[in-house]
């Protein structure tokens, strides 16, 4: 009888094994990531870091997988609903969740072999990828928004591979000092932000892929980082040109940045 | 105690350059990997962030082992340690492919160098490392315990690598 992976044997004799070994950190388990835990449990992912403070509430039912109309009357932990998709798909998986923001369990995602940022501002993904730096944790980023052009509704995004040592998403442009003053100005004034399910899973799958791909290298190994863009609008997704201009090397994490924060 | 080592790919390749270097008299290079280290639930996270080469003239000429360093080399070694309160990793090269072994005479050799670090920073894990072409393997050696402990590392990249 053919075991569950045989059809994803390309990917290396080892992969089922590096797979079920391997300690991957989801924070934000909304309409990107509770797609990714699912898809990674299919991959075979044997422990998983699940970290978000939500309650699953009427507006997640257009995107959230795994709830159903009686998680959002009841407000079930996002975090929950994920982690019985997990199960549901792969019984033998470890999931740790906790129901809070990651920092409140900081110590926690130093385990995660591979972190994955589903969060939705600018400073959350700073503060997760200094952290993912300190560690020596690779970091997998997506994000889509809609914007109003000429009163048209465009769907933008994003999947960005941070890999210690590499470019890191302000060496790429995408989180600069700009975007995090705006968005402070901003804060508590936007209110919920559009989202759709079909392309939270477009770059959902995207982060799955990145994933793979660094724990096996099935496809060669990646550049040392990735950036890729994704139009809702015509469902295309290509490199960010920025990749071409950002340096081989970080200069905002170098490489004695590392361990805890210290002063002096 | 469960001690995981993070190392990035390109620390690994500079370490294997200069291990690769040959020396006038010595069979082999050897150097100091220096970590800071962090705790994590399950254990000790060790996350290097320099690598320490021995100067030429730190090897003594004795063939009976691959090579041997000068009281200089170690106390430098033991001095950036003390200073920047790391975890320091003695590290060495088999200069093959696949998993490497830690051999009889690398096993004594440590158990005569290591507890000079950890008598010196017994609050960190000290131990050594040693490469191949294409692989890795790592020993602890922890506060007051003259055996040794595996280490689980990884090698982060574009590819990331896990070994022991």
């Amino acid at each position: 009888m053919e075991n569950r992976f045989s059809r994803q044997s390309f990917l290396g004799p080892e992969a089922s094994s590096i797979f079920s070994e391997c300690t991957i950190g989801i924070v934000g388990l909304g309409g990107g990531g509770s797609h990714i835990a699912q898809q990674l449990a299919y991959l075979g992912i044997g422990r998983f870091l699940l970290y978000d403070s939500d309650k699953a509430e009427a507006t997640n039912m257009n995107r959230l997988i795994g709830a159903s109309f009686e998680d959002a009357r009841q407000g079930t932990r996002k975090v929950e609903i994920a982690a019985r998709s997990i199960s549901a798909v792969n019984p033998g998986a470890r999931v740790h969740c906790y129901p809070c923001v990651w920092q409140e369990a900081a110590k926690t995602i130093r385990e995660a072999d591979v972190i994955v940022s589903c969060v939705d501002s600018y400073a959350a993904r700073q503060d997760l990828e200094v952290t993912a730096r300190r560690f020596l944790i690779p970091l997998v980023d997506i994000g889509m928004d809609v914007f109003l052009v000429d009163n048209n509704a465009h769907i933008a995004g994003q999947a960005i591979l941070s890999v210690p040592n590499g470019p890191c998403m302000r060496c790429l442009g995408f989180l600069n000092d700009e975007n995090l003053r705006r968005e402070a100005e901003e804060y508590g004034a936007a209110g919920g932000r559009p989202q759709v399910v079909w392309s939270n899973g477009v770059l959902a799958s995207i982060a799955v892929g990145i994933v793979a791909s660094l724990l096996t290298g099935w496809n060669g190994p990646l550049s040392n980082g990735e950036y890729l863009h994704f139009d809702g609008n015509t469902n295309k997704v290509w490199r960010s040109p920025r990749l071409n201009f950002a340096p081989e090397r970080c200069s905002h994490f170098p490489e004695d940045f590392v361990g805890e924060p210290a002063f002096g | 105690m469960n001690v995981r080592l993070r190392i990035t790919r390109q620390m690994v390749e500079r370490t294997l350059d200069d291990l690769q270097r040959p020396h006038d008299f010595a069979y082999e290079r050897v150097g100091f990997i220096f970590c800071k280290q962090s705790e994590i639930p399950s254990g000790v996270l060790l996350l290097p962030y320099r690598y320490q080469a021995l100067r030429d003239e730190q090897y003594i000429a004795d063939e009976t082992v691959g090579a041997r360093f000068d009281s200089s080399s170690i106390r430098e070694a033991m001095q950036i340690a003390l200073t920047d309160g790391s975890s320091a990793l003695h590290v060495h090269l088999h200069d093959h492919k696949g998993i490497p072994g830690f051999s009889g005479t690398d096993r004594r050799e440590m158990q005569s160098l290591m507890p000079c670090f950890v008598n010196m920073r017994p609050d960190r894990v000290h131990g050594a490392l040693v490469l191949s072409l294409d692989s890795a393997a790592g020993l602890v050696w922890s506060t007051g315990r003259a055996d040794s402990e595996r280490m689980r590392i990884t090698v982060i990249g574009p590819t990331m690598k896990f070994f022991g």
